[in-house]
């Protein structure tokens, strides 16, 4: 790659940092692993860069890039979590603010993954149906099923914690 | 459910630990073996970009031939995502991969157990598993494969063709785990054959070597502060087998960022080495 292509690249890269980590971060809920899906999101993206510069929506391209990496993490066998049969206590009473927080994540963390990604860049990312049906190459239909479907297990989810 | 939310959810947000100087590194490396490794890869390159109507144009000092395409080339198809991904250059398999697989399972069990501090138990690790739900025994190697996917957009998913094993230890009180990838070389899971610079925030060491056989053995300690330690070495083989063997002192997976279930991961670097040079392990008996 030139170096005046490869300065492009860096800007981006830099620019984005922060919203591509936080969507990574949403869909597998933790910092390191969303850190390493990054970090394999820009190394793809720099093969294609000289390509992928050009296209009208890179953002689009790059979250596609993204959540394609993390399903296909999440079929690999050293990334797969290990179900515990208990929580771990926390060490001191959370605050309210913490619990609303680590209440919503809880609740995305127990969708299935692709519901999880249709959730996120729906909601997140502010995707329509035809671009989140893009990005995880199913139709536009299905992605409104997975959306529902993912909506309707949170609001399950949520009665039952309040009852 | 808006943006917001989520932001608020996600609260503050740590310091990133993606290197981006060590991402181009890596690809710049990637770049110039692809290039310097197979030139036959790029000779047929070169003729199928003749055949499709394209100039060569071929500039003194230039590292590899840069390619005109003729104006309003069509789009690369799906099926193009594909075609620079790391794929073996080692000669295929003589035998079944069941076969392959039983035979480095014995010799990982027996190098492993002769190592390993003595009252030491090995246990079924969750990366293990493979497919989802398919549990295999402790070292006991299973063939992770999937096919080439091309997606449109130019991505491309799957390639993955090496085996794999993985335990946990168990001595008294201390827990702790090993894994070991034997792989063709150039596919998707290859040992490391350079170091490069550990990640941000995380401390390492790294050194390479040359082995008695003229192996090439890249050795790396990776610590993060007050988390597990990992200690793994990669064995590059001159028969065209690719080595990576890991020790953790945590019982789960380093990635997590437990607290260090032991001092020191179940395997130092000298004994990993032993077990990745052990000529048993090998693709190519």
């Amino acid at each position: 790659m030139k170096r005046p292509e490869e300065a492009g690249y860096r800007d981006y890269v830099t620019t984005r940092m922060d919203v591509m980590r936080r969507t990574a971060y949403l869909l597998c809920r933790d910092w390191h692993l969303a850190d390493d899906l990054v970090s394999i999101t820009i190394g793809k993206l720099y093969r294609h860069w000289p390509r992928a510069r050009q296209v009208e929506h890179l953002d689009a391209y790059v979250r596609r890039i993204l959540v394609r990496t993390w399903l296909d993490e999440k079929a690999r066998a050293w990334r797969r979590e290990e179900p515990a049969e208990t929580l771990p206590e926390p060490p001191v009473l959370p605050s309210d603010d913490v619990v609303e927080r680590i209440g919503l994540l809880e609740l995305l963390d127990a969708l299935p993954p692709r519901r999880r990604a249709a959730v996120v860049l729906r909601y997140y990312c502010d995707l329509s149906i035809e671009e989140t049906a893009e990005i995880l190459e199913c139709s536009a239909g299905t992605v409104k099923s997975q959306t529902a479907r993912g909506l309707e297990s949170l609001r399950a989810l949520v009665a039952a914690s309040r009852n | 459910m808006s943006k917001d939310q989520f932001d608020a959810a996600i609260g503050v947000v740590p310091p990133s630990t993606v290197d981006i100087e060590a991402v181009l590194h890596r690809e710049h490396r990637r770049a110039r073996v692809r290039r310097v490794a197979n030139p036959w890869t790029a000779a047929g390159a070169c003729v199928a970009a003749v055949a499709a109507g394209a100039v060569l144009v071929l500039t003194p000092g230039d590292p590899a031939p840069a390619v005109v395409t003729p104006a309003a080339a069509p789009p690369p198809s799906p099926a193009d995502a594909c075609k620079d991904a790391p794929r073996p250059t080692t000669p295929p398999l003589r035998e079944k991969a069941s076969v392959v697989a039983g035979r480095l399972t014995t010799v990982l069990t027996d190098a492993v157990r002769q190592r390993v501090a003595a009252g030491t138990t090995l246990g079924v690790h969750t990366m293990g598993q493979y497919p989802k739900g398919t549990q295999h025994g402790p070292l006991a190697f299973f063939h992770v494969f999937s096919a080439f996917v091309s997606h449109e957009g130019g991505e491309c998913s799957g390639g993955e063709d090496y085996f794999m094993a993985a335990a946990s230890t168990t001595e008294k009180a201390h827990r702790g785990n090993v894994w070991a990838i034997v792989t063709r070389l150039g596919g998707n899971a290859g040992p490391a054959a350079e170091c490069v610079p550990a990640p941000q925030d995380t401390q390492g060491t790294c050194d390479r070597r040359t082995g008695p056989h003229g192996e090439t053995i890249v050795e790396e300690v990776l610590t993060m502060p007050g988390g597990p330690t990992v200690n793994r070495v990669n064995v590059t083989k001159p028969d065209g087998t690719g080595i990576i063997v890991e020790a953790q002192n945590t019982a789960r997976d380093a990635k997590l960022g437990d607290a260090p279930d032991m001092p020191a991961p179940p395997l130092s670097l000298a004994q990993l080495a032993e077990v990745g040079l052990d000529p048993g392990l090998t693709l190519y008996p």
